[in-house]
């Protein structure tokens, strides 16, 4: 499989979790390297995602200088985990609020490690 | 700008019309601004197409690329002028960037003198891009005096189209540049596309910043370029209500707690209305959220609250 396929098939397979809204793996500087979303449109959705864009280089330098793995975040609509991947990428799970962050956690990193293999 | 009247006309954009709750308002002037590559054109051709398919007289003035090329590029996306007129390269006009200035200052308020005497109802305008005229004229002072004039001009003749370039990066936006101000301020309705890079549904996306004289609805909405009608804005989720359950079950937490302190009220009536009250509620767990909201809206209903205080 290649490695664009590879990313996109880990990248929906977290998405197929019923908490799960989105799953994305950003470069660290803020632009997309794949995602997956779930079917159906939400602004709110986009707005989380934007923020996620918009911070996620911040997020990498200070996950960086902590020697940090897994960050999350609990916004009012929805939780974030950023999960390092590999030295240029995060991948980013967007969860309804009510998910099961352990779980979910452990789900992102078992697919950070899969992703790695990719890149 | 001002507008003669409210009657619209249809965008050719599918999407659009609903997003403005009926369609584009009739000599109005209306700008499409979005990077490159976002659809600026698509969208321009997609309402010229409209329309040449309404019977309306068009007049498409183009001041970076050949007709043969736009009508191309139409064709590729299935939008097939061709087939409805025989002239098609015709219908685009390419006006040369060093007569641009006089184009507009002269040619244009003369040419819509002309088609005045001609009686021609209603025509369709565009003008794509309008960016290469801002750049004729540096001061934001002499870009409003010169846009306000073409503006009246032109929208005497019939609803304007214009494409606006926004200078930024990929991904990126900053629909308040000094670029863009000028046209955006004195348009009547502004339609900011997007390519976000998010991938999906996320990817490129439509949203409605302003729209004098008719309401429209906010949000940003998927856009998706489609074989055939070119452009196409997903509304799916316009009709879509949104209820915030978490309302309803802080008023149904509220509720739950008048009922708690009128059980434990001295006056004995008060205790019977808390008992009734509770029969009604009945017990939190065995309900879903659903059903609690339907009964909060019930219990919160003015004529309810009237027959319960008589």
């Amino acid at each position: 499989m290649s490695s664009k396929l590879g990313i996109n098939s880990e990248l929906q397979d977290l998405t197929h979790l019923e908490e799960v809204e989105a799953s994305i793996l950003f470069r660290i500087d803020g632009n997309v390297v794949d995602s997956s979303f779930k079917e159906e449109y939400s602004h709110k959705l986009l707005r989380t995602i934007q923020w996620c864009k918009a911070n996620v280089d911040k997020v990498s330098l200070e996950m960086k200088s902590s020697n940090l793995k897994k960050v999350t975040y609990e916004l009012s609509e929805f939780c974030v985990i950023f999960y390092v991947v590999n030295n240029i990428t995060i991948l980013t799970t967007i969860s309804s609020k009510n998910a099961n962050l352990s779980l979910l956690s452990i789900e992102s990193k078992r697919k950070a490690l899969l992703i790695a293999n990719y890149l | 700008m001002s507008m003669i009247n409210t009657e619209r006309i249809s965008s050719g954009i599918e999407g659009i019309d609903v997003l403005l709750q009926g369609g584009i308002i009739k000599n109005s002037v209306n700008s499409i601004v979005g990077c490159s590559g976002t659809g600026k054109t698509t969208f321009a051709l997609a309402y010229l197409y409209q329309g040449l398919l309404n019977g309306d007289h068009t007049l498409y003035l183009s001041f970076e690329e050949t007709p043969s090329k736009l009508i191309g590029e139409a064709e590729a996306l299935g939008i097939d002028i061709r087939s409805l007129t025989n002239d098609a390269e015709d219908l685009i006009h390419l006006v040369e960037s060093e007569k641009i200035v006089e184009f507009m200052t002269n040619i244009l308020p003369a040419l819509a003198q002309k088609l005045k005497h001609r009686n021609i109802k209603h025509t369709r305008i565009v003008l794509d891009p309008l960016t290469p005229i801002l750049w004729e004229f540096p001061s934001e002072k002499e870009q409003r005096k010169v846009l306000t004039k073409i503006y009246q001009h032109l929208s005497s003749l019939g609803t304007v189209l214009q494409t606006i370039e926004e200078p930024n990066a990929f991904g990126q936006t900053d629909i308040g540049a000094t670029e863009t101000r000028v046209p955006i301020y004195l348009s009547d309705s502004v339609i900011h596309i997007q390519n976000l890079g998010l991938g999906g549904k996320y990817n490129r996306t439509c949203k409605i910043i302003k729209s004098r004289k008719t309401p429209h609805h906010e949000g940003i909405y998927p856009l998706n370029f489609v074989n055939g009608p070119g452009i196409v804005i997903d509304t799916s989720s316009v009709e879509t209500v949104e209820v915030d359950p978490m309302v309803y079950d802080i008023r149904y937490q509220e509720l739950m707690k008048k009922v708690k302190e009128l059980s434990q009220d001295k006056d004995p009536k008060k205790r019977i209305i808390a008992q009734i009250a509770k029969n009604l509620l009945g017990e939190r767990e065995k309900r879903d959220t659903r059903q609690n909201m339907e009964l909060v809206e019930v219990l919160t209903d003015k004529h309810v609250l009237q027959e319960v205080r008589k």
